[in-house]
């Protein structure tokens, strides 16, 4: 087996190679070092170096680059998978209740023009800039050692992107709000009632629910390395 | 082998390796598809890491790290979904198999 100063240069090598993120090098050292391992028991004469050159030119002309672009869309791929599940429990029982209850009592208020719906094209607004502060803030406070992880960056990579889109939808409607309420009418109160607590839904679990997850999993999958440092 | 005529099996063949197995790491089923093809086929490092990722955001395939001693090791196993999702694999290969069969030796009346 190859010691611990040789485990380390396997890391250094791949860091060099362009595999920024700690999690994804896990995985590759360790198939470098148990590829190398079965080339010196077949030929012990060779060196650690010579041996690394042979296992690595394996990976073919694009070396580790295939397998970062690679990890990259599927961690981008099971976050989107988890947000969506998350999503889907609040319109199945019991939450739906809850949900398509808001719904319900907002379009009450809308339609009775308690409240006029321009207070709640703002209020999306301001929500998806808060959530789009939150992502930057985040990622600004985090630990360097953390920022490092692909789980972690993958997450605040798609959750980013979804406050955007939000933030655009009422930017859309206000730009157009005279046009719609004319013509529309009703149809933008409906469209309101249901997306509005999907908003809430959203930023929810985006904000609260899965980032409370992800600091469990992440210590408990990665703590050990955190601890190295 | 030419590497174009199962580049599009992989899939198969790596989520039945899997169902014979507990749970494999990367290196180790580079290692068995070569020896169980006596060398003809063998998975690249650069296919097989890339492929084994997208099964897992799919959901056919879930991993584990686990400390061999100086270093982690990620062992991969089939899902709850992978499991059922294999035997409709398979059974979609052997068609395949039986089709081309019979394409490239087609039987004389």
């Amino acid at each position: 087996m190859l010691n611990n100063k040789q485990i380390n240069q396997l890391f250094d090598f791949t860091r060099q190679k362009r595999v920024r993120y700690k999690d994804v090098q896990i995985e590759i050292v360790d198939h470098l070092a148990t590829a190398i391992e079965e080339q010196l028991k077949e030929n012990p004469d060779l060196s650690f170096k010579k041996s690394l050159e042979q296992v690595y030119a394996e990976f073919g002309i694009f070396g580790f680059a295939k397998i970062v672009q690679a990890k990259e869309i599927a961690m981008q791929k099971f976050w989107q998978k988890r947000i969506f599940q998350k999503i889907k429990k609040h319109y199945k029982l019991p939450r739906i209740i809850g949900t398509l209850g808001s719904s319900l009592l907002l379009y009450r208020i809308l339609v009775h023009a308690w409240l006029d719906i321009s207070f709640v094209v703002i209020g999306l607004s301001i929500l998806s800039i808060v959530g789009i502060i939150w992502v930057f803030y985040k990622q600004y406070v985090m630990d360097n050692a953390i920022r490092e992880y692909l789980y972690v960056q993958s997450y605040y990579g798609i959750v980013g992107p979804f406050f955007l889109l939000f933030y655009q939808l009422p930017t859309i409607w206000m730009t157009n709000l005279e046009d719609s309420l004319i013509s529309k009418g009703i149809i933008v109160i409906w469209i309101l009632s249901g997306i509005t607590p999907l908003c809430a839904v959203l930023f929810y679990i985006c904000m609260i629910d899965i980032p409370k997850e992800l600091s469990r999993e992440f210590h408990n999958k990665f703590g050990k390395y955190l601890e190295l440092i | 082998m030419n590497p174009n005529l199962y580049k599009g099996s992989m899939e198969t063949i790596l989520i039945n390796l899997l169902s014979k197995h507990k749970e494999m790491y990367g290196y180790q089923m580079t290692k068995i598809v070569k020896e169980l093809t006596r060398g003809q086929i063998e998975i690249k490092e650069g296919s097989l890491y890339p492929l084994l990722h997208k099964m897992e955001a799919k959901g056919l395939i879930e991993s584990i790290t686990k400390n061999i001693g100086n270093r982690d090791r990620k062992y991969y196993h089939l899902s709850k979904k992978g499991k059922e999702e294999k035997n409709t694999m398979l059974k979609e290969m052997e068609e395949y198999l039986a089709i081309m069969n019979n394409l490239l030796q087609p039987k004389t009346n």
